[in-house]
């Protein structure tokens, strides 16, 4: 029999613009810190802006610098939050290290390194060419790194789907379990902000600046694009009931993850012809075997696009009405890609402390319809909670998390 | 829920060795090798180093008419991977794909990034001494690229584990398939001839400078082969209720890795036998029931050496070891592409009951002390594993059965 019931989120790890733990991570969203910041990564000159959410000076603990130049920074990221992620589960690796996987997404892997490898290869001789870099090319350096670093030898899995990646990550990492491949797994995902990466979604015109001011409010007015950032989250899942059997501490719990896919170019997000959103939500409410009433707040995917933006209001509005709380956990951090692992993380700090955040800059928009918060909302007790993310060429994701049923 | 039993019900090929099936296993049982001197590599070499000349491109006949329907700036991977699409559909005989059919393509460093057209880009800003001006807008969107193509709405995904991406994909399509989340999956991937791959490999000094021989004595390293191999997924009965031959079932599968190194593996043998220990029992499968492992093979000195010393550890207590060959000495290495390339090798053996040669083997290494196949043996082989080693050590086996009507084994 296949397991279908909740999915335990046993442990997490963050680095994040604000913040490279939990805790850190945790009170800059209590208080409402920005990890916006000037961009430093590239000279931002010949696109006239200046702003970024990238992540300064982080650097791997317990790594000597001359191992971490075998290790690139994505890889870094993902080590640092798996670690913390797989210390604060508390699951006991070195019994069957085959019993646990690991599940990435990164999509754009470290492209600087790319480059920087390419350029090298193409400038230099290749008979003297040594490729110390050549083994951080490959779209699974984060995962492969940290299953050598942690020493897990369950399947080690690397997704690409980016800014949905990290919730079609979860949606592997949960059938793994689901099918019995192993006991407990690492999910994460991560992206990391480079100049290549910039010009990607510059030359899509997604990025901020291009057609506005350079500012990343989702839903207001004058929003226009989004500012990109960085990071990595990690969160440890098990079997809910495998998590109580073995007295793990269980921080929040997936009820159900819906996913909608539909036919659209790859370099756009959304397409006139497109299903609606009440697909998704009534499978995760039906999945979690709860109403729409039941819901106490939306993690919105708004990333201050134009589009992205008005499509999720109006999706949220017309299926669980006005009253719903809102929040855009990108208002924190930025665009994140693949790292919006650290979306679901903030919904999960957010049930620990039973408030929700609000969207950071948002004063108001009447074209929006639904209760998109401008200050922090407090509650007696926040149990459910949907976390959404929408993806390029063609999917939206949204995951139902509860408080743990203790 | 009950599990469905799934099947493989249309190849879709596109190889070093020809385009489609039976040109692809003419070839392999006649021994022939698609491993030539190509001059597509363009970076600066020594002029003496034939080994940087030595590959495997595909022998590609497009799909009549097929080309004028795609993008003209569709990258060469993606077009590669549509025409075999299109092949294992056809193949298949599927009128009309179910709608919430999955695509799972495997990504590899070419194909994930649009490498090749990276390189072109990158080759440009260089000879201008500028900063790159431009990156590929469609990486990481093959299985995009498919689904909107036939109209799909089913799960969508790319996997990237390396040369074992594929393998993996399969091994995801199998779960959806069997679990109901899906009627149907195109498992595919498409890894093409770039420098990226080419050069790495090279520093590593993992070419072969001749052709790629695996598990021969004199053995050198790998060849970079390129491919785009598509296998449908279906469940079995409704195969069955449209009266389409199958070419066998998925039984189960296994991942998992070495955590020891990025570049080589466990040299105990040890992860790869518990790998292939793994996918026996989730298939329901006993060691003695295998008849052909078409092996990761890859013909670097150390991992045909660890494969070998997992199977033979396998196998021990059994009075019949299976035969075992690697099709990597015809095709090259076709590393993402590579671990459903062995797929598909193992659904065509056990459908056709031909088991393919090790392509290139003269002077078996006896430290690879395990039964090689110099040549095609016909056997009427009941059960077959598909192995797909991995950089970063992912690892995947996967067990596939030989379909009778009256029923399984």
């Amino acid at each position: 029999m296949m397991y279908r019931g909740n999915i335990a989120i046993t442990g997490m790890g963050v680095v994040s613009s604000i913040g490279t733990t939990v805790d850190s991570f945790t009170e800059s969203i209590k208080k409402n810190y920005s990890g916006l910041t000037h961009l430093n990564r590239f000279d931002p000159t010949p696109f006239n802006i200046s702003y970024s959410f990238e992540i300064p000076n982080f650097k791997l603990e317990g790594k000597k610098s001359q191992d971490l130049l075998r290790i690139n920074k994505t890889s870094q990221y993902t080590i640092a939050a798996a670690r913390d992620a797989l210390k604060q589960s508390g699951y006991p690796v070195e019994l069957n290290p085959y019993e646990v996987g690991i599940v990435v997404s990164s999509s754009f892997l470290d492209f600087s390194l790319v480059t920087k490898y390419l350029t090298d290869v193409l400038k230099s001789h290749l008979k003297d060419y040594r490729p110390l870099q050549f083994p951080n090319t490959v779209p699974n350096a984060a995962a492969a790194h940290t299953a050598i670093e942690l020493k897990i030898k369950g399947p080690n899995v690397t997704v690409m789907n980016k800014h949905n990646g990290a919730f079609s990550a979860i949606k592997y990492g949960i059938n793994m379990l689901r099918t019995n491949q192993v006991k407990m797994v690492l999910v994460g995902g991560v992206d990391l902000f480079s100049y290549e990466i910039f010009l990607y979604f510059r030359q899509l015109e997604r990025t901020a600046g291009i057609k506005g001011p350079e500012i990343h409010i989702p839903f207001s007015r004058e929003r226009n694009g989004f500012i990109m950032g960085e990071g990595c989250g990690v969160v440890a899942l098990e079997k809910a009931e495998d998590a109580r059997k073995r007295g793990a501490s269980i921080i929040a719990e997936i009820c159900s993850i819906s996913n909608m896919y539909f036919p659209c170019p790859i370099t756009q997000y959304l397409t006139a012809d497109m299903p609606g959103a009440e697909l998704v939500y009534d499978k995760l409410l039906s999945e979690a075997n709860l109403t729409k009433e039941k819901i106490d707040a939306f993690f919105s995917c708004a990333n201050s696009s134009i589009d992205i933006d008005a499509w999720e209001d109006e999706a949220i509005f017309s299926y669980f009405g006005g009253d719903l709380p809102v929040t855009a956990f990108s208002s924190f951090i930025g665009e994140v890609s693949d790292a919006s692992m650290l979306h679901l993380i903030a919904a999960c700090v957010c049930l620990r402390n039973n408030f929700l955040p609000p969207v950071l800059g948002y004063s108001g928009n009447p074209e929006m319809q639904s209760n998109i918060l401008q200050k922090k909302k407090y509650f007696d007790r926040l149990e459910n909670v949907i976390v959404s993310r929408l993806g390029l060429g063609g999917s939206y994701s949204a995951i139902l998390l509860t408080s743990p049923k203790n | 829920m009950k599990k469905r039993k799934v099947c493989i019900s249309g190849i879709g090929m596109i190889t070093p060795l020809g385009t489609g099936w039976k040109k692809f296993w003419q070839n392999l049982l006649t021994g022939k090798t698609g491993i030539r001197p190509t001059n597509i590599f363009k970076f600066p070499v020594d002029p003496d180093e034939t080994a940087l000349h030595m590959a495997a491109p595909v022998d590609f006949d497009p799909v009549p008419g097929l080309d004028n329907t795609l993008p003209e700036d569709l990258y060469w991977g993606d077009r590669l991977l549509c025409h075999a699409t299109s092949m294992a559909i056809d193949d298949a005989k599927i009128n009309s794909l179910p709608s919430n059919t999955a695509v799972i393509i495997g990504a590899g460093a070419s194909s994930a990034l649009n490498i090749e057209e990276f390189e072109s880009q990158l080759t440009l800003d260089i000879s201008k001494n500028r900063n790159i001006t431009r990156v590929p807008i469609g990486m990481a969107s093959s299985e995009k690229i498919i689904a909107n193509r036939f109209r799909l709405f089913g799960p969508k995904m790319m996997i990237a584990t390396a040369c074992s991406s594929s393998s993996l994909a399969l091994g995801y399509s199998f779960d959806l398939v069997s679990t109901g989340e899906c009627d149907c999956a195109i498992a595919g991937c498409a890894d093409t001839l770039c420098q990226l791959t080419h050069s790495g490999f090279y520093g590593l000094r993992s070419i072969d400078p001749d052709r790629c021989r695996p598990f021969d004595r004199d053995r050198r390293g790998i060849s970079i082969g390129e491919a785009a191999i598509v296998l449908i997924l279906e469940p079995l009965e409704k195969v069955v209720q449209r009266k389409k031959e199958v070419y066998c079932t998925v039984e189960g599968y296994a991942a998992n890795c070495d955590a020891e190194r990025m570049t080589s593996p466990d040299e105990t043998g040890k992860v790869f036998l518990q790998l292939m220990q793994k996918a026996l029992k989730n298939a329901s499968v006993s060691p003695e029931d295998v008849g052909y492992i078409c092996a990761h093979g890859t013909g670097t000195v150390i991992n045909d050496i660890t494969e070998a010393k997992a199977i033979k550890q396998l196998f021990t207590l059994n009075s019949t070891s299976p035969w075992v060959s690697s099709i990597k000495g015809a095709t090259g290495h076709c590393m993402a592409a590579a671990g459903i390339f062995n797929c598909a090798t193992v659904a065509l053996a056990l459908k056709n009951e031909i088991l393919p040669p090790n392509t290139g083997l003269k002077n078996k290494d006896e430290r690879c002390d395990i039964s090689i196949l110099k040549k095609s043996i016909r056997l009427n082989c009941k059960v077959a594993i598909a192995n797909a080693f991995a950089f970063g050590g992912n690892n995947v086996s996967i067990v596939f059965k030989k379909w009778e009507k009256e029923g399984s084994l």
